[in-house]
């Protein structure tokens, strides 16, 4: 996607402003001039002035481009698929992987993406196992970091 | 010193640093090679795993690893018309053009010889300048920091960017994000919202996996329809002819190994930078410049010594001051954090053996580069034909298990996606991704020593310009800052008026 600078202007300027209202409730540092708020405040006024200058820069170009402009892939229904795929697995991933456990998850996560991506169904099927597999060979036993088990407790090796 | 390099070389000869050595160059020459998978994308995926390992074989998996993959980048360069990490893609065109003309081996195996050359010479350079650096910046006090990080992030912004303005958002972007939690010379919690995982700050490690990681698996995927032509044609003796090449151009391999190591050593310019630089500039003295894009060697021979020299290059400022000189070694930092390495002038006092052992990897990996080079070069056709579709979700399975390693948490999951997707906006947009790197990195140093300096000097700015390295510094500074309006006045004084 992309966007111009005008919208990016006023998205960090917003950034800006939210951060500097935000400092305002940090206390001061007893007995010293410079407290937490000091730095961060700085930072807000800097994205400020970037902000303005991205502002001045998007208003000469304002003719040229769109304020956004769609990607070409966007009308491709198997690569917005694929993107959105991966962040959903992520998200996904996030919110149940302790609940139903690192395995079923990681096969059906890497089921989903390799079909997605067009591999064919009985090699998706192979490598989403096995990859898993591997993977949690090489982390859980290699490594000892404790991948959850969830549902498949009982079963755990 | 000699005491300490015998034990150094001990560490290194390890059997079990030897394996991970030689598994870690695999590992490099393989993500290298791949198209889409980057140098800096090795290093974020390896850090998960050299979490669990000693400080000495963890750095020298990821010393290996990055020095093979700026090679092996030269690969699908050179068969594909692709560059296989950021840095090859200077002269992927002229290699290509090469391969076309039926040199493909010339090509190849300048690329290979002259990358170690360039490593070497890099390595040389960091062995002896950083421990001479370091006695020097024993000295520094706040002010001098300040200054030098200020520095450091001037130069990312300014040398290493082609739109300043965009790649200055993108710092402060770091900047701010290095301010979240409670790591402030107040001990505030800033920025948490109540959130406990916010605390002790964004975990580098998850960020990194998901802004050199995530997003190159997301970039991919809006891309996994364009299938790889490999250019057909049987690679010769990839060795023949380098002698005569380096009696060709030893001024091309000398000026590419200098300008590498430099621009490496700058902060915010790497391999890549380094590398575009080189081929203008071996263009620019080329007795037969009007060669250069029809399959001409001598821009391969400088701009492949210099980009593996620019690795060795960023190394300098990281371990004497701290400051990454490129997005690997900003991880690089983070590691060595997390093994109680911390960088700085006083590392080469309390971590010698450390220290020296990481200039013998380096020479060990650039030497290794030739052999495991060579065969690379030989399995390059197979390596291009792995199919991507099946391994980016394996990628991506492994970037979730790497984030979740490092403090077994799945709240880190969900920042390798915030940052993947942060990654993947910015870069469509024009926003440089590596000063927000070097933001978080360096952003805690720069409030620290902001606010020490600004307590100590009770709020005097003059203070910052009262010792003569300091003001040097920020003179300096000031100058970079000045320096587009300048440019901007001097071409308006020089243009006619209208």
């Amino acid at each position: 996607m992309r966007i111009s600078d005008l919208v990016w202007a006023f998205a960090i300027a917003l950034l800006a402003a939210l951060v500097l209202v935000h400092v305002q409730s940090f206390p001061p540092m007893p007995g010293q001039k410079f407290g937490p708020a000091v730095y961060p405040g700085l930072i807000a006024c800097g994205l400020l002035v970037c902000a303005v200058l991205l502002l001045a820069r998007g208003w000469k170009a304002r003719r040229q481009a769109a304020l956004i402009e769609p990607m070409a892939w966007w009308r491709d229904r198997d690569l917005v698929v694929g993107f959105w795929l991966i962040v959903a697995v992520l998200a996904a991933y996030t919110a149940v992987s302790e609940a139903i456990g690192f395995i079923p998850v990681a096969i059906v996560a890497l089921l989903a993406l390799n079909l997605a991506f067009r591999v064919r169904p009985p090699v998706a099927l192979a490598v989403a196992v096995l990859g898993t597999l591997l993977v949690h060979t090489i982390f859980y036993k290699g490594l000892r970091v404790p991948l959850p088990w969830g549902v498949l407790k009982s079963l755990a090796w | 010193m000699l005491a300490n390099l015998a034990a150094a070389f001990a560490q290194v000869f390890d059997p079990y640093v030897l394996a991970v050595i030689l598994g870690s160059a695999v590992f490099g020459l393989f993500v290298g090679a791949v198209p889409g998978l980057t140098a800096t994308m090795a290093t974020a995926l390896l850090v998960p795993v050299t979490f669990f390992m000693p400080p000495v074989p963890a750095i020298a998996a990821i010393v290996t690893a990055t020095a093979m993959a700026i090679f092996s980048g030269d690969i699908p360069g050179c068969l594909l018309r692709i560059p296989g990490t950021p840095a090859s893609a200077a002269y992927t065109d002229e290699a290509y053009a090469m391969t076309r003309n039926g040199q493909a081996e010339v090509a190849l195996g300048a690329g290979l010889v002259f990358s170690a050359i360039g490593g070497l010479f890099g390595t040389a350079v960091l062995i002896s300048s950083a421990p001479m650096l370091a006695e020097w910046a024993i000295k520094f006090s706040d002010f001098e920091y300040f200054w030098l990080v200020l520095l450091g992030l001037t130069c990312a912004i300014f040398i290493a960017s082609g739109d300043p303005l965009k790649a200055f958002v993108s710092l402060l972007l770091g900047l701010l994000i290095a301010t979240i939690g409670v790591g402030n010379p107040a001990g505030h919690p800033r920025f948490t919202f109540g959130e406990p995982n916010l605390l002790s700050g964004i975990s580098l490690v998850p960020m990194m996996v998901g802004m050199f990681a995530v997003s190159e698996v997301l970039r991919y995927a809006i891309n996994s329809k364009q299938t790889l032509v490999v250019a057909q044609g049987r690679i010769g003796n990839v060795f023949a002819g380098m002698w005569r090449l380096t009696v060709k151009y030893p001024k091309s391999i000398l000026r590419g190994s200098v300008l590498g190591t430099l621009v490496g050593a700058l902060p915010g310019a790497g391999a890549d930078i380094a590398a575009w630089m080189s081929y203008g500039i071996s263009k620019r003295f080329s007795r037969e410049p009007e060669k250069f894009g029809t399959g001409h060697v001598e821009g391969i021979v400088e701009s492949g010594a210099a980009n593996n020299s620019a690795l060795a290059g960023a190394w300098i400022p990281a371990l004497v001051f701290g400051i990454p000189g490129d997005s690997i070694t900003a991880i690089v930092i983070g590691v060595l954090y997390m093994k109680n390495l911390n960088p700085g002038p006083t590392i080469f006092i309390n971590n010698p053996v450390a220290i020296y052992a990481v200039f013998a990897v380096f020479i060990l990996a650039n030497l290794l580069m030739i052999p495991l080079g060579f065969l690379a070069i030989k399995a390059a056709k197979r390596i291009l034909q792995v199919p991507r579709n099946i391994l980016m979700p394996l990628i991506l399975l492994f970037c979730i298990v790497g984030s979740y390693a490092i403090n077994n948490s799945v709240f880190d999951v969900g920042v390798m996606l915030v940052f993947g997707l942060v990654a993947y906006v910015m870069e469509e947009n024009g926003f440089p991704v590596a000063p927000t790197i070097l933001g978080v990195v360096l952003g805690g140093m720069l409030e620290e020593n902001f606010i020490k300096a600004m307590i100590k000097s009770d709020g005097d700015l003059t203070a910052f310009f009262s010792r003569p390295i300091a003001a040097t510094l920020g003179v300096i500074t000031i100058l970079v800052w000045l320096s587009p309006l300048v440019l901007k006045l001097l071409r308006r004084r020089a243009a006619p008026p209208a």
